[in-house]
């Protein structure tokens, strides 16, 4: 598996949670597939030239989470059924969300008229726009 | 696995004539943690440094490396430990090469495969004499020196300003191209201005204002806790607002701790906005 880590240093998300939430974003657009290997530790710390401390607490995580899991000789692979819970697509959805929220504030919009503009761009977009793999219990 | 600390320190204080460079500062670095110290120039970083090292002697307080005390390092511990400091004190006489065969003879943990390798990717020529090399150039000798006798602590002061970026990340990598002793990550303690280096690798950020610590914490934590909040009035100081600042007429601009903060501190439905270290810093420090 080719998965590309796009690494923010000066980002304010830690870079464990960017590495979290890139295998997650990943798995969930079924970019990668069961079976498929995560770079060692390693090879992730030099090409970005990170702590390996950091991508350890990064694939402890997603093993935490059931997304990968460890196997001997191969390192960490993607996980057969992969359970994309409820609760780690809602965490994938919260940093746009609380994006989203802190615009309105400066824009000074109550929470209902914040809530109807989400509720209307949700009905705007068109399902083409949505990546069909996330959304597959819808017609 | 040794739970010592790597470094403690206790309640330093230091003056210079009548100026405070070090104030009541307690910290203590984890094994194989990487501590970022932070501040403008003139907050205390290299004395910290050099209170830690046992160079300066503080007016009170105390400080221990690898669990031996600073200002009586045993030579085993001064073995574990590689320094380098803003100006490196080198053999001017020597060249190069000689130089680096003559330290390396001195410690029990020499690489000299890794010392060669160094040399080559920070571009020092074996066969130049010291004196002859620039500023830059002798710092970068000396981080060779640091790192090839693979010590367990390494204390960097301001090391990266002479390396290019691709040398930069370089010298971010060979931190974690050996393990201490005990087969532990080695613990690294480095002062710089170039954050998005230390962004990379640090796992622990100190913060120092003037002498005294302003905020010192994990860095995941502190990117996760600490948040800007720009209010229409000013927040009264208390625990959990780590600095307030006026930006406009009605906007006053608070870094704030959300862990420690009280609940009621700030008006209901303030914004808080992430920051990285960069911003972190600005914010702490204007």
């Amino acid at each position: 598996m080719n998965i590309l880590f796009v690494i923010e240093p000066s980002s304010a998300t830690p870079i464990y949670r960017q590495i979290v939430d890139q295998v997650a974003r990943a798995v969930a657009a079924g970019n990668v597939q069961p079976g498929d290997e995560l770079p060692s530790v390693r090879a992730v710390a030099e090409r970005y030239a990170i702590n390996p401390m950091t991508v350890s607490k990064a694939y402890s995580l997603l093993e935490s989470q059931g997304l990968v899991e460890r196997r001997r000789g191969l390192g960490m692979v993607i996980r057969a059924t992969v359970p994309v819970a409820m609760e780690t697509r809602l965490a994938l959805l919260r940093p746009a969300i609380e994006h989203a929220v802190a615009v309105s504030r400066q824009l000074g919009l109550t929470h209902d008229e914040a809530l109807t503009a989400f509720r209307d761009a949700f009905a705007d977009t068109s399902q083409q726009d949505i990546d069909p793999s996330a959304h597959k219990d819808r017609p | 696995m040794n739970d010592t600390p790597a470094v403690s320190v206790e309640h330093l204080s230091l003056r210079y004539g009548g100026v405070t460079a070090l104030d009541d500062v307690s910290l203590s670095v984890e094994r194989g943690s990487v501590l970022a110290v932070v501040g403008r120039n003139g907050a205390g970083k290299s004395s910290l440094l050099q209170c830690m090292l046992g160079l300066i002697v503080p007016q009170s307080g105390n400080s221990q490396l690898l669990g031996c005390p600073s200002l009586d390092l045993t030579d085993d511990v001064k073995a574990r430990l590689g320094y380098v400091s803003q100006s490196p004190e080198l053999f001017e006489w020597l060249r190069v090469g000689e130089q680096i065969s003559l330290i390396g003879g001195l410690y029990p943990n020499w690489s000299e495969r890794r010392a060669r390798a160094l040399c080559a990717r920070f571009s020092i020529a074996d066969d130049m004499k010291v004196r002859a090399l620039s500023l830059g150039e002798k710092q970068r000798l000396a981080i060779v020196i640091a790192l090839a006798h693979q010590p367990d602590l390494l204390v960097f002061d301001e090391p990266v300003a002479s390396l290019d970026p691709v040398g930069r990340r370089d010298f971010l990598r060979a931190f974690f191209e050996h393990e201490a002793r005990d087969g532990a990550p080695v613990t690294v303690v480095i002062s710089s201005h170039l954050l998005e280096d230390l962004e990379r690798i640090a796992t622990h950020v100190l913060f120092l204002e003037g002498g005294r610590i302003q905020l010192l914490g994990a860095r995941d934590e502190i990117s996760e806790r600490v948040r800007l909040a720009v209010t229409a009035h000013p927040i009264a100081e208390q625990r959990g607002i780590l600095k307030r600042r006026q930006i406009a007429a009605d906007q006053w601009q608070h870094v704030v701790d959300t862990r420690t903060v009280a609940n009621d501190a700030l008006p209901p439905n303030t914004a808080l906005s992430a920051l990285g270290l960069g911003d972190l810093f600005e914010a702490l420090n204007t």
